[in-house]
């Protein structure tokens, strides 16, 4: 992921459930949609709550859910800095 | 229970609950089969003023396989909207419901049924009305007229209905889950009661159902309608499960829930009684987010039922040979998880080759019974349980003869069932309410006021 593209994706998930999705580009590693398998990232048009899910926050993975659509990034560093922005330990 | 609140997880769901599953080749109309969904268990016809409706949020499927491997070839997808149309009233209705279009109706709800084939989506119908619930005679003073405007003719020849009826299923529960008793055997158990006829405790609830009537060329897979039992196509396994988005986020702003994230199936429903009695307790919530086809996992359960060797236990002395049984149980295996093969009862197969799955599994080419029995393929009647399964059938009879060993003989003619096993019975009959003849044949929903109250003895 380079620098750009992190940094959209942290003011989005900054914003919360009522936040605008992020532009994801380049960060989709996997993604899923239950009814009909997608290659789609989570949504681009902005209008809809994403949901962020760091299920283990010693690894290096996160959980994007936008819509119908959940994509699996993996980036310690991204884990890292939304840990910190959430004051968790 | 067939499904009702049959794990920790979805019991706390109710609007997501399955609670039956029944597929059959409708007896008006033997060119279709009727596939069933039952949702939300146990509702008391007066639990207002916000009574029971289907969940916005939750996607509720029907799903058939027609190629012998356990996946959905064709799915038929159910999600609801409900409306307001007043917002200032705290009413369910605020007048006689005479019409299903009446704008009496305060909180209608709507669906829409989209057809998944080979992973291929087309919507058969948008915003088809759900009938309202049976509030009472002042409300909806000829009930059956309104509800008859939910049913849907739906194109190719399908049908369906979404909406309130009276749960069919029939099962002595206060009896059952207090440690095993079957009240018309009450002095043969092991903590000895007088013996008494059984209770129907589902008679006066009702559920949510969801029933699709479809030809049977729409569902084998070459499209044709079989008429030779024997053949691999006349098979199709069917089940139903319901899912929720994979998040929930709660919004104070409107007071309810917001789903994000794809799709999670978070219940599933095949045979009648098997997450409930087969599954162990551990186990069900996983059971219930898995598909079919990974079922193997649930294997050792079905080939050693916990059930089977409670039985002698609870009732000392009565099940001698059952108890001494200790090959796996392959009669069980065939019935719940691959189908019974060919050679097994003559005339008859609904094998989907062999990989575990359970799924209620259906020979469309058995046409309906002119004389049915409730006891089904059992009974010596090849169109009920397990072969499908008809609203009628006595699937708790049938399955507790099966787990005492009545069926083991049919792969192992070796065993003597018991002489108290072809006896077993939990002592209730079908005194729900009465079926319909046609389309969506469940009965009507008990109404509100006309709701008794029952037991509140402790002891």
């Amino acid at each position: 992921m380079n620098d750009t593209s992190r940094r959209k994706f942290l003011a989005a998930a900054a914003a919360g459930a009522g936040g605008v999705a992020a532009g994801t580009v380049g960060l989709t590693i996997t993604s899923a949609d239950a009814s009909s398998p997608s290659k789609r990232g989570p949504s681009t048009h902005g209008k809809e709550p994403v949901v962020a899910w760091i299920e283990d926050p010693a690894s290096d993975q996160l959980v994007l859910m936008s819509g119908d659509r959940e994509v699996t990034v993996r980036d310690r560093d991204l884990v890292a800095r939304l840990l910190s922005a959430t004051g968790g330990k | 229970m067939s499904s009702h609140r049959e794990a920790p997880e979805i019991s706390k769901d109710p609007v997501a609950d399955g609670t039956d599953v029944y597929a059959f080749v409708s007896p008006d109309r033997p060119d279709t089969v009727t596939l069933i969904a039952n949702f939300i268990p146990l509702q008391k016809p007066d639990g207002g003023p916000n009574f029971y409706e289907f969940g916005d949020d939750v996607l509720y499927e029907i799903h058939v396989n027609n190629d012998r491997r356990p996946a959905a070839d064709l799915t038929y997808q159910f999600r609801f909207h409900t409306e307001v149309r007043n917002p200032n009233t705290f009413l369910y209705n605020t007048g006689p419901i005479s019409d299903i279009a009446d704008t009496t109706w305060n909180r209608p709800q709507y669906y829409s049924v989209t057809e998944v084939r080979d992973g291929e989506k087309r919507v058969l119908g948008k915003n088809l009305p759900c009938p309202p619930v049976n509030v009472g005679p002042r409300s909806l003073p000829d009930y059956a007229a309104v509800a008859r405007q939910a049913k849907v003719n739906l194109p190719g020849g399908k049908k369906v209905f979404a909406g309130q009826r009276a749960d069919a299923f029939h099962v002595d529960l206060g009896s059952i889950f207090d440690l095993g008793a079957l009240r018309p055997f009450n002095e043969a158990h092991l903590i000895s009661m007088p013996e008494m006829n059984g209770r129907n405790a589902v008679q006066s609830y009702n559920v949510h159902t969801i029933a699709i009537q479809v030809p049977i060329d729409q569902l084998t897979r070459d499209g044709s309608r079989p008429h030779d039992p024997m053949l691999k196509k006349s098979v199709i396994g069917v089940w139903a499960t319901a899912s929720r988005r994979k998040s929930r986020v709660f919004d104070a702003a409107s007071g309810t829930y917001v789903g994000v994230g794809p799709w999670q199936q978070v219940s599933r429903l095949g045979n009648p009684l098997f997450n409930e009695v087969v599954v162990p307790m551990a186990s069900k919530d996983k059971w219930n987010v898995e598909p079919p086809a990974g079922d193997a996992a649930y294997e050792q359960y079905v080939n050693h039922p916990e059930l089977a060797g409670l039985l002698p236990v609870l009732y000392p002395g009565v099940f001698p040979n059952l108890k001494a049984y200790d090959k796996p149980r392959a009669d069980l295996h065939a019935i719940l998880l691959t189908g019974i093969p060919t050679g097994v009862v003559p005339g008859f197969q609904n094998y989907t080759g062999d990989t575990p799955a359970d799924m209620l599994r259906l020979n469309v080419a058995i046409p309906p019974s002119e004389s049915p029995n409730d006891l089904g393929l059992v009974a010596g009647d090849a169109a009920g349980f397990p072969n499908g399964r008809r609203i009628d059938d006595d699937v708790v009879t049938i399955e507790l003869r099966a787990i005492a060993g009545l069926t083991i003989p049919l792969v192992d003619p070796s065993f003597t069932p018991d002489g108290a096993t072809s006896a077993i019975q939990d002592g209730t009959s079908n005194t729900n309410a009465k079926l319909l003849n046609h389309f969506p044949y469940l009965g009507l929903p008990g109404g509100g006021y006309q709701t008794e109250p029952g037991t509140t003895k402790a002891s």
